[in-house]
């Protein structure tokens, strides 16, 4: 066992401090872009913000890093019923931004709880399976981390804020799959929500984006062939209930496995298409062919597409994109900065964040290896997938792959809260990986 | 610390490999479509959105001409021209829709329109129509500044340069000048192949109407290549057709002969013309009351308009050319023409008047109740005589003749003057009168028609006309404003109009001498005491009319002058017609008085009234 083998100053793992940092970096020099056109020189001082939470960012990162993490084990629920709190505040008290009400101001300042409540759910969830290592094969232990997830994800959707509450779906996967929750259980939950928002978006995307409608826009809203089919899988599932209770045959379990997803996901559809306006929907599918509504929904993409498309390999050099200049681009340094990135640093510059990202990714999973416990294990894979999936949204949306969510590029992005909840998240594994030899 | 030891899961420790495998595979996974998509779209398919990141828009921006400056005979500096001014536009579809509420607000504060009217111009409807929009004219260079330090605050907004027109203090030459405004909707479909289009600026009257083709010009076509807030980004390669500047006109009008005329009426409601009948040229054309054309060029002129229209007084009238009154006594003229070249009497017969006659049952009177006594033309005509010239027309000319030389001496037709408006008047005869009313002559007609009442109409114009033959001694050149067209850089004349012989009257050169007589006999012998300049030797004949309504009559004076002028091209002649109150006041030789003071000793009408102070040009108040 080795006790001081320490290769690196306080055994800090600089390769992820220094990655962090140099996103942070980036982030600064592409708000201060986004502020910039040559003929006014520059806007807004939104980079002397950037600035500051960087530094603080920073100071966050070192100030976790020495905070043993095995100390948020006991603290996990306060924690998580604080953020619950602060976000049933926002919902109550909060400044309303960009048509959602996810800011509440404190001493002056303006916070966005929701970043930080996707931390404590990271560490209520990763502390809930911790605890009930034994009982991980239960469905009443299953059932309970759907409400815990449930709860911040409801009050988030609330606002409303689609995008982060979307977050905590794959961070939920991941930790529940992680801890050993059976496989069964979260394929049965995740296809339903799946095929749900699948088959809620399936006529509008028939209706507008293919132009014709064809047979199964019918099928799933027509309201006689809506009863005829619910009638028809209810009695399937009957059925098959007596069968399998009466044959004991596991092929019955099999179709009333696959028959009730088929039937909660029709019905989750219905209530999909019954809780979304039609315009929201129709925001979230534009993205596949964003032409149908270029200056409305589709605006944002259109002029995304453009900027990083016309980057070409080198970019056009920093403080040189037309798109930004020109301020084509909506929300360009918050959402889509990354298209300016990618319009001024080119394909060059796309890979180089890109990689960044891996490297962030890999330092985790490194984390995931070094850790000592399952507490440990399950936080570097929550915070993982925290950093994976912003990434993947964010810059998805840029380029057109992704429908339009609004969530933050980590470190990048302007703004305080994100910066800060993923600096905690770095400090977190920075943390895990120094008590890698300690217990 | 609930810390669990690493030996506590290390039999499980493949299981968690496995699964951080698949976690990490299908992230990695993800990270590859990416990277493949960012390939597609920056390397394979980069120059799409290259063409369509430039985004830049080519405009074609009208260069307006610039419309003919219009300048009076002595042509020192214009009476008409333009001013630069701008107008401000916006084209939706340069804008993302969420935006344009908010550019519409900000530009309300600075254009100083309320937001609901530029909602109007802009409704949601023209939200993605590729269109400039006007949204408001006549804009100052400093709000256009204030405009251009903010452009990224105003995508989608641009604006030209678009002259407008200043008609500076134009007092009574509104009418003959005219105003512009925007084409209207059935205009344009008249027009539209002829150069005119959306939002054409064009002559509505006057001049600026009759003249519009030359005055206006052609528009040019700019190009130029902008980003989405309207800056220029590089000059186009596309070549700019420049525009053909509208002609400058020379009018016949002498702007202080006009102020002269002006001032004469002192106020009241009438019109005179002053006429050089060698050519044609109208020196001056007075219809009061006018208007001010420069108030149509401010916004809310909808309220001005209306009020002006519903004004009692007619003020959009050009009372010269669109009024007809009953000639009255200056009729005699006619008749004493008629005498003269028929010879159906002896000039020098003297007929009696006795203050009235009988026609039927009926009794006409004259003016001087107790009569004139006996009297030969001469005397008639200078005393203006009822009686005499009832006496001529009921028992040796008849309507019929009375009609012919009327006639001949150019009454009852369009003269074809160069502004719109003209009317022609109405010289009646039996037919006429049966035609028309229905009804027979009668013998009180033709004595009516004498003294030039009854169904007689005709224009101070054609009054002024009527003189003209008999000053060119038959013939008629048409009244004509416009006297030269120039170029509009240079200043060298493209085009004088010359005289245009119109009518040729039968009535033999000596009558019109003879007349010219009569008529400068009746200056010194029957209105001497009105017509006192000293300066020229003026003949003509005065006339007063009733027309049956009550506290309304018409006072005329025709007239011409030096009648002994050696070189005919010399002789003016002025026309005066005073809407009066009474049948007292006789302003119409007045007034023509001291405008052949103020045209022939070359003097101010201020001037002109100290000079000739008789006993009436002492109650007139100066100023202005």
């Amino acid at each position: 066992m080795e006790i001081n083998r320490s290769r690196s100053i306080f055994n800090l793992d600089f390769s992820l401090i220094i990655t962090a940092f140099l996103l942070m970096v980036i982030g600064v020099l592409f708000v201060y872009s986004s502020s910039y056109n040559p003929q006014t020189g520059l806007v807004g001082d939104e980079y002397i913000r950037q600035i500051i939470w960087a530094i603080l960012g920073l100071s966050f990162i070192l100030m976790i890093a020495f905070i043993n993490y095995n100390l948020y084990y006991d603290f996990a629920f306060f924690l998580y019923v604080f953020s619950i709190i602060l976000l049933v505040f926002t919902l109550l008290f909060g400044r309303i931004v960009n048509n959602s009400k996810s800011w509440l101001g404190i001493f002056g300042l303006g916070i966005q709880p929701s970043e930080f409540a996707k931390i404590t759910y990271i560490i209520f969830l990763s502390y809930f399976y911790s605890s009930r290592k034994a009982e991980i094969k239960k469905l009443t232990t299953f059932l309970l981390s759907l409400i815990i997830t449930f709860v911040p994800v409801f009050l988030i959707l609330r606002q409303p804020d689609f995008g982060t509450s979307l977050v905590f779906i794959p961070i939920y996967f991941a930790v529940s799959f992680i801890n050993g929750v059976p496989s069964s259980y979260l394929i049965f939950f995740g296809s339903i929500s799946f095929l749900s928002v699948i088959l809620g978006v399936l006529p509008l995307y028939f209706q507008r984006i293919v132009g014709e409608t064809t047979f199964i826009v019918p099928i799933l809203t027509d309201i006689n062939i809506q009863i005829i089919i619910i009638s028809f899988l209810i009695g399937i599932l009957i059925l098959v209930t007596i069968g399998h209770f009466w044959l004991k045959l596991p092929i019955y379990k099999k179709i009333l496995f696959y028959v009730s997803i088929l039937f909660l996901s029709y019905i989750g559809s219905i209530e999909f298409r019954a809780f979304l306006k039609e315009y929201q929907i129709m925001r979230f599918i534009t993205f596949l062919n964003p032409n149908i509504d270029p200056k409305g929904a589709g605006w944002n993409i259109i002029q995304s597409l453009n900027a990083v498309g016309s980057g070409g390999f080198w970019g056009k050099g920093y403080l040189q994109g037309q798109q930004s200049q020109l301020r084509y681009i909506p929300m360009q340094n918050t959402d889509f900065i990354f298209s300016i990135i990618a319009e001024e640093w080119g394909f060059l510059g796309g890979i180089f964040v890109t990689i960044l990202y891996m490297i962030l990714l890999i330092r985790a999973y490194i984390t995931f290896k070094r850790s000592n416990n399952l507490f440990g294990h399950s936080l570097a894979v929550g915070i993982m997938t925290f950093f994976w999936f912003h990434f993947t949204l964010n810059v998805g949306m840029n380029i057109g792959i992704m429908p339009i969510t609004g969530i933050p590029l980590l470190f990048i992005s302007y703004g305080g809260s994100s910066l800060i909840a993923a600096s905690i998240g770095v400090g977190i594994l920075l943390n895990i990986q120094r008590r890698r030899f300690l217990f | 610390m609930g810390v669990f030891k690493v030996a506590d899961f290390s039999h499980e420790s493949n299981l968690y490999k496995i699964r951080i495998w698949i976690i990490a595979v299908l992230f990695f996974a993800v990270f590859g479509i990416i990277l493949i998509r960012l390939f597609n779209l920056q390397i394979r398919e980069k120059s799409i959105y290259e063409s369509l990141a430039t985004r830049t828009t080519q405009r074609a921006t009208v260069i307006p001409a610039k419309r003919g400056d219009i300048y009076d005979r002595n042509f020192t500096f214009p009476l008409v021209y333009d001013i630069d001014s701008f107008s401000v536009q916006f084209n939706p579809a340069e804008v993302p829709n969420q935006d344009i509420p908010k550019v519409l607000s900000l530009l309300s504060s600075i254009l100083e329109i309320p937001v609901s009217r530029l909602e109007v111009l802009v409704p949601p409807s023209t939200y993605n129509r590729y269109q400039s929009i006007e949204l408001k004219q006549n804009v100052t260079i400093e709000t256009i500044y204030k405009i251009a330090e903010q452009i990224e605050m105003f995508p989608g907004v641009s604006w030209t340069n678009k002259p407008s027109r200043n008609y500076s203090d134009l007092r009574s030459l509104s009418h003959v000048i005219g105003y512009v405004g925007p084409i209207t909707q059935e205009e344009l479909q008249v027009l539209y192949n002829q150069g005119y289009g959306f939002g054409s600026v064009l002559g509505k009257s006057g001049i600026e109407r009759q003249y519009d083709q030359i005055l206006r010009g052609i528009d040019g076509t700019g190009y130029q290549i902008v980003d989405a807030f309207g800056r220029r980004i590089e000059t186009s390669h596309q070549q700019e057709k420049p525009p053909t500047l509208g002609k400058n006109l020379v009018l016949s009008i002498d702007a202080k002969i006009q102020l002269l005329a002006e001032k004469s009426l002192v106020g009241k409601k009438g019109s005179v013309i002053v006429m050089k009948p060698a050519t044609g040229e109208i020196l001056a054309m007075v219809s009061v009351p006018y208007y001010d054309p420069n108030s149509f060029l401010r916004e809310n002129t909808q309220n001005l308009f209306q009020s002006l229209l519903e004004n009692r007084d007619h003020p959009f009238l050009n009372r010269a050319i669109q009024s007809t009154y009953p000639p009255a006594s200056t009729f005699k003229t006619i008749l004493t023409a008629a005498i003269l070249d028929t010879g159906v009497i002896d000039p020098h017969r003297k007929i009696t008047c006795n203050g009235r006659i009988r026609v039927g049952d009926r009794y006409f009177n004259c003016w001087k109740l107790s009569g004139h006594g006996p009297q030969d033309l001469a005397e008639a005509f200078a005393n203006s005589c009822n009686v005499y010239f009832y006496t001529i027309g009921k028992d040796y000319l008849g309507p019929e003749r009375i009609y012919e030389y009327a006639r001949e001496l150019s009454y009852g037709e369009f003269l074809g003057i160069d502004i719109p408006g003209e009317v022609a008047g109405n010289i009646p005869n039996p037919r006429w009168k049966l035609r028309a009313l229905g009804s027979p002559w009668v013998g009180g007609d033709t004595v009516n028609m004498s003294i030039g009442q009854g169904f007689t109409l005709v224009s101070p114009l054609q009054m002024a006309a009527m003189m003209a033959v008999i000053v060119n001694e038959g013939k008629l050149y048409r009244p004509h404003l416009v006297k030269e067209i120039r170029d509009p850089s240079t200043n060298e004349v493209i085009q004088q109009i010359e005289p245009e012989l119109i009518f040729q009257s039968k009535i033999k050169p000596q009558v019109f001498k003879e007349l010219q007589w009569y008529l400068r006999n009746n200056a010194i012998r029957g209105n001497a005491h009105l017509i006192t300049t000293k300066v020229v030797q003026v003949g003509g004949k005065t006339g007063s009319a009733e027309t049956g309504f009550q506290n309304d009559y018409h006072n005329w004076y025709a007239s011409f002058g030096p009648y002994d002028a050696p070189d005919p091209k010399d002789k003016i002649v002025v026309i005066v017609n005073i809407e009066a109150q009474d049948n007292i006041d006789y302003w119409a030789p007045k007034a023509a008085n001291i405008i052949y003071q103020g045209i022939f000793a070359n003097q101010t009408f201020e001037q002109a009234v100290r000079t000739l102070n008789t006993y009436y040009t002492r109650g007139i108040p100066f100023g202005d």
